[in-house]
């Protein structure tokens, strides 16, 4: 196994057990952008082994579609803190049922 | 190059960004007509698609693909998106968000007709995340406490589908060396460990579909962010989005992976039970009439998913033939929800009490949405779920065929619940209700559509016969 794979591995495990546990959204979304980059290191590396440019493209698109995601979703979390003056997931529980 | 195939994408993309810039440099009094702009956009998109399903030319450029299978989700798409204007203008009365909301909304659609059409995986990344994105912003369109949290709730869970589908998609690159859907089948069976990293991959995107389907065990955003959304966003999540991701489920497994079929035929069968149980029995004990729509849609998709658990041409075309048939009912459903929310401020199922009294017409079409969302005699919903129920026994799942259908015996409690309170419970206060031409139409067209597809669904049938994805 590459190391560069490696990495790659734990970084989305490491960004699964964050969204997972932690409970602040902020950080919930900063463990998110880390799996995105695992699977952004993967494609790197992937591209190297075929020796073809297609998984080097991909990550530039994952990472301009990531910038945007980013835009909305610091919008979303500024919408919810002005409405509860807090950002704690387990605490935005209005909706369920 | 045969760059007229591109001819619908473009007019839509064009009309999206006319909204957007419509609504910077519009007088504020002259902005409630972007509606009409919007509608108009989308129908001439309709008539552009129309015209290639049955006249004009087929085939692909780049990575996109024009066939039958594409164009008919795609005028699913769009006619939800027109049945979405409709419902949205009363909801947005003063007007004064107009562009933005429906800039978004036709973006919204442009990526589901993107996703649809794509062969490539990098082109269904991005035009998922179009779809997403903007589908985030809508829910959050409300921009209240409620709101906020289904928006919230929405982008995290979704952040995290992405995430698993570009991992997902990170391993396919990786095992086939390609990001083409039939250059990966050509890679697939490989020999030894590769196989199960293929499967593991191919999962991968099961689950990241899966989010965007909310198939049980990844539906647990759906309830809350259909109700936080505005109700006619919700009508267009339940019913365009959920369409345009079992679309490319359905792409992706038969083109990429067919010689898997044993495995995701599994899967399906038991991911089927489960959604269509479980959403079902979460709908029972509603009282919130959205939360209770939010898991009767969650229920229907299970329905649905008969269609991957036993893929023969028959199912196939019954579910192309019932997602047409629920688009009209579903978004018919909601419409009716988005105007009493509006004027009654609640969403309760009393918020529909006597209405069938106090506003006959309004009743009558709720009930005809909701008796079809059920599945009784004269309505597109039987039809549909008469074809998919009897190509499951065909294909040899019998009991799968018996699940379902004690399932939709299930579902009358919580549906005849509804339309019990509509003509036999009075209501507890007066309202003044409106006339709104639009909604009208919206409400008044979707029911007849429902009602002729339940009475004459042979043509329509025929159409998604002719719209089979190729199969395994």
């Amino acid at each position: 196994m590459n190391p560069y794979l490696l990495t790659s591995v734990l970084l989305l495990a490491l960004g699964t057990v964050g969204v997972l546990i932690r409970r602040n959204p902020l950080v919930m979304f900063m463990s998110i952008e880390m799996m995105w980059n695992s699977a952004n290191l993967a494609f790197v590396s992937f591209s190297r082994h075929w020796l073809s440019q297609g998984g080097q493209v991909f990550v530039f698109l994952a990472l301009t579609v990531a910038a945007a995601e980013v835009a909305i979703g610091l919008g979303i979390i500024v919408l919810v803190f002005r409405y509860r003056h807090q950002i704690d997931a387990d605490q935005i529980n209005s909706l369920k049922g | 190059m045969n760059y007229g195939l591109l001819t619908p994408v473009d007019i839509l993309t064009a009309a999206s960004l006319l909204v957007m810039v419509g609504d910077i440099f519009l007088p504020k009094d002259y902005k409630p007509s972007l509606a009409a702009f919007a509608a108009f956009g989308v129908a001439v998109t309709l008539g552009a698609v129309l015209k290639q399903f049955f006249v004009g030319r087929q085939g692909s450029i780049w990575s996109y693909s024009v066939g039958h299978f594409n164009l008919y989700f795609q005028i699913v798409f769009l006619l939800g998106t027109l049945l979405t204007i409709g419902s949205s203008i009363y909801f947005l009365r003063r007007g004064r968000e107009a562009g933005e909301y429906f800039s978004l909304l036709l973006l919204a659609t442009l990526g589901a007709m993107l996703l649809v059409s794509s062969a490539n995986l990098l082109t269904i990344y991005v035009s998922l995340e179009l779809l997403s994105i903007s589908s985030y912003a809508l829910v959050a369109f409300r921009r209240d406490a409620r709101s906020g949290e289904g928006a919230l709730k929405y982008f995290l869970l979704g952040g995290m589908s992405s995430a698993v589908f570009l991992y997902g998609t990170s391993l396919l690159y990786g095992l086939s060396g390609s990001l083409d859907l039939r250059l990966i089948n050509l890679h697939y069976p490989p020999a030894g460990n590769a196989h199960l990293l293929f499967l593991a991959a191919m999962f991968l995107l099961v689950v990241a579909f899966g989010f965007k389907v909310a198939l049980v065990p990844f539906h647990m955003w759906a309830p809350d962010t259909y109700e936080g959304a505005p109700t006619p966003v919700t009508a267009y999540l339940s019913a365009v989005s959920k369409a345009a991701a079992f679309a490319v489920l359905l792409r992706v497994l038969i083109t990429a992976f067919p010689a898997a079929a044993p495995w995701w035929r599994e899967t399906f069968a038991i991911l089927s039970v489960a959604t269509m149980t479980l959403g079902n029995l979460a709908a029972l004990r509603q009282n919130n009439l959205k939360r209770m729509l939010a898991y009767s849609s969650i229920a229907q998709a299970g329905y649905v998913l008969i269609a991957l658990a036993v893929p023969t041409a028959a199912t196939l075309s019954a579910s192309l033939f019932y997602l047409m048939a629920y688009t009209f009912m579903n978004i018919g459903a909601f419409a009716v929800l988005a105007y009493t929310d509006a004027v009654t401020g609640k969403e309760d199922v009393e918020s529909v009490a006597g209405l069938g009294l106090s506003l006959p017409w309004a009743g009558l079409c709720l009930t005809v949405f909701l008796l079809s969302l059920g599945g009784l005699p004269f309505t597109a919903g039987l039809m549909g779920k008469f074809f998919l129920f009897y190509g499951a026994v065909a294909g040899g799942s019998v009991w799968l065929a018996a699940v379902a259908l004690g399932n939709s015996v299930l579902s009358f409690f919580y549906y005849f619940r509804v339309i019990r309170y509509l003509y036999w419970v009075p209501a507890k206060e007066t309202h003044k209700w409106p006339s709104v031409w639009p909604w009208g139409l919206t409400v008044g067209t979707a029911a007849l559509v429902t009602l002729f597809l339940g009475v004459y669904p042979a043509p329509l049938l025929a159409l998604a016969r002719m719209s089979l994805p190729v199969i395994p």
